[in-house]
């Protein structure tokens, strides 16, 4: 109970220095110490972001590139847990792969984007796979890792209990490696959101990316920073998607959540 | 192959057959090594000689390795690419000094940490490349904006790391150091800092990968000069065998660049590595 309540005390502690920033920003903006072309006071951008949540479209938005970027990120986190278990287990498949993902890796995937826009188009399909492809490699290195690291006596034990082949794979090493895909996908995660908004930012087809992009172009700059308040909102939003996935499909494994809170 | 017995002609001849043979067997490494991608290459090709590939979107492996070449001796992508490099090596590099700076500042005063940790929390899980149209506003385009949303994109990971990095160094280093007189000063630059080093320039180089895609980034959306406009105009074009090219040397670019890095982390990690060896 006093542990709740020092918690409480401690967020809203937290909030001072965000509370601070709004009012030294509307202080500045009033007095006309900046140019409002430049930034508007604070309340005018929360009154745009309020017009704009009411006419949808924010929240359009806001669930256009969600699901773009989560997409995106189920396609290949599913594609780089096959082919980083792959790699842990056979050989030939670590011979293919390693260099194709030591090449993938580093490399700024977000070059491709002309590329998939006219394979794919302007719409949802050209980020969803860049998405993929981006976040692909981050997880079949984590998975080949985690999986290669595994405790061996969990294989070992389940072994000698005669679990063999696809009923092994399925029980225990599976089971085992997920929590090596989501440390994946933290680290893909940012680059996958950063992807999307470029993605629409450059290719238009609708998102919050092309909301900013669109304000930016008709020197809108409550629109823009309204915008911005929304993504902020959007990147709340991912990271407890992410969270809430991870206790959904690993209740058993509480350790990073306990090490974050 | 050729250097390592030219090294040693005047060593007994068995000796160098034995370094023949690991030329040998280094050569057929890289073979090894190389061979997925080189079957890539060629089923790229081949789908694109069997006119599977659309010739007009997707061009054909050689095609694009001929664009490469042309780029190469032609040399005008190199004015571009240095542009890029430098906007994004200059925002890093002051996202790191003040990155750091703050961190460490964090992990020993209670008031800088109360301050500014709500707010770099807040912008952490922000995506950097949403802030391109607001710098646009505010700086213009050109190098002020996308070095500044570099800036931003490399500080605010920084802080974190360095703070955490900072935060765990075992106590009794401290202490050890404070008992035998050191100021907090002194404990600040010789223990803690070094401490954090190995996990803040981990955070360097992930800092580093995300500079070179903000900055591409930016220059995508609006830009004069810098390779990601260089790109982009040449998709705009329907120059695809070009545009591919481009996107090749951007590639080898960015892999000198980490390799570089690695170089520099290494010298730096000299010591903790000659304790890890010791011990």
């Amino acid at each position: 109970m006093s542990s709740a309540m020092s918690l409480v005390v401690r967020r809203l502690g937290g909030l001072l220095p965000i509370l601070a920033v709004i009012v030294i920003w509307e202080t500045v903006s009033r007095l006309g110490l900046v140019s409002p072309v430049l930034l508007p006071p604070f309340t005018v951008v929360m009154e745009r972001f309020v017009s704009l949540t009411a006419s949808g479209e924010i929240l359009g938005a806001l669930w256009v590139t969600t699901y773009r970027s989560f997409l995106g990120l189920i396609v290949a986190a599913v594609v780089g847990m096959v082919v980083g278990l792959a790699m842990a287990r056979f050989s030939w498949a670590r011979w293919f792969f390693n260099p194709i993902v030591a090449v993938g890796f580093p490399l700024p995937t977000i070059t491709l984007l002309p590329a998939f826009t006219i394979w794919f188009g302007t719409g949802d399909q050209s980020k969803i796979w860049l998405v993929a492809l981006t976040c692909f490699f981050p997880i079949a290195v984590s998975t080949f890792e985690g999986a290669r690291a595994m405790n061996r006596q969990l294989v070992w034990s389940a072994q000698s209990m005669g679990s063999r082949g696809p009923s092994l794979f399925l029980r225990v090493i599976l089971p085992a490696s997920v929590p090596f895909v989501f440390s994946g996908i933290r680290v893909a995660l940012p680059l996958a959101v950063i992807v999307t908004f470029v993605a629409e930012m450059v290719g238009g087809g609708g998102g919050l990316g092309y909301l900013l992009i669109y304000g930016y172009r008709f020197l809108q700059t409550p629109t823009v920073l309204a915008a911005l308040i929304a993504v902020l909102v959007f990147g709340v939003i991912l990271d407890q998607l992410l969270l809430w996935s991870r206790r959904l499909l690993l209740p058993w494994d509480v350790g990073e959540q306990t090490a974050r809170g | 192959m050729t250097s390592m017995t030219t090294v040693a002609p005047g060593k007994s001849s068995s000796l160098s057959a034995k370094g023949g043979r690991r030329a040998g067997r280094l050569v057929i490494g890289v073979l090894k090594y190389v061979a997925p991608l080189a079957i890539l290459a060629l089923l790229w090709q081949s789908l694109s000689w069997l006119g599977v590939l659309n010739p007009k979107t997707v061009p054909s492996f050689f095609s694009v390795v001929a664009a490469v070449v042309d780029l190469v001796a032609e040399g005008e992508i190199f004015r571009h690419l240095i542009v890029t490099i430098y906007r994004a090596e200059l925002g890093l590099a002051l996202g790191v000094v003040l990155g750091v700076g703050l961190g460490l500042a964090m992990a020993r005063l209670r008031s800088v940490y109360h301050v500014s940790y709500p707010l770099v929390a807040l912008t952490y899980t922000l995506p950097k490349t949403a802030l391109i149209p607001i710098v646009f506003l505010w700086l213009g385009v050109g190098d002020a904006s996308s070095v500044f949303v570099v800036f931003i994109g490399a500080f605010v990971p920084i802080v974190i790391t360095t703070f955490h990095g900072a935060e765990s160094v075992q106590e009794n280093l401290v202490w050890s150091a404070r008992s035998m007189g050191a100021s907090s000063q002194r404990v600040l630059w010789t223990v803690i800092f070094p401490a954090a080093l190995p996990q803040i320039l981990n955070g360097v180089r992930i800092a580093q990968a995300f500079s070179i895609v903000i900055v591409i980034s930016a220059e995508m959306v609006a830009s004069y000069v810098g390779v990601g406009r260089f790109i982009f105009v040449f998709g705009e074009a329907g120059n695809y065998d070009y545009m591919f090219a481009a996107i090749s040397i951007v590639i080898a670019a960015a892999f000198v660049l980490d390799r570089l890095f690695l170089l520099l982390k290494g010298r730096l990690l000299r010591w903790a590595e000659t304790e890890g060896a010791s011990r």
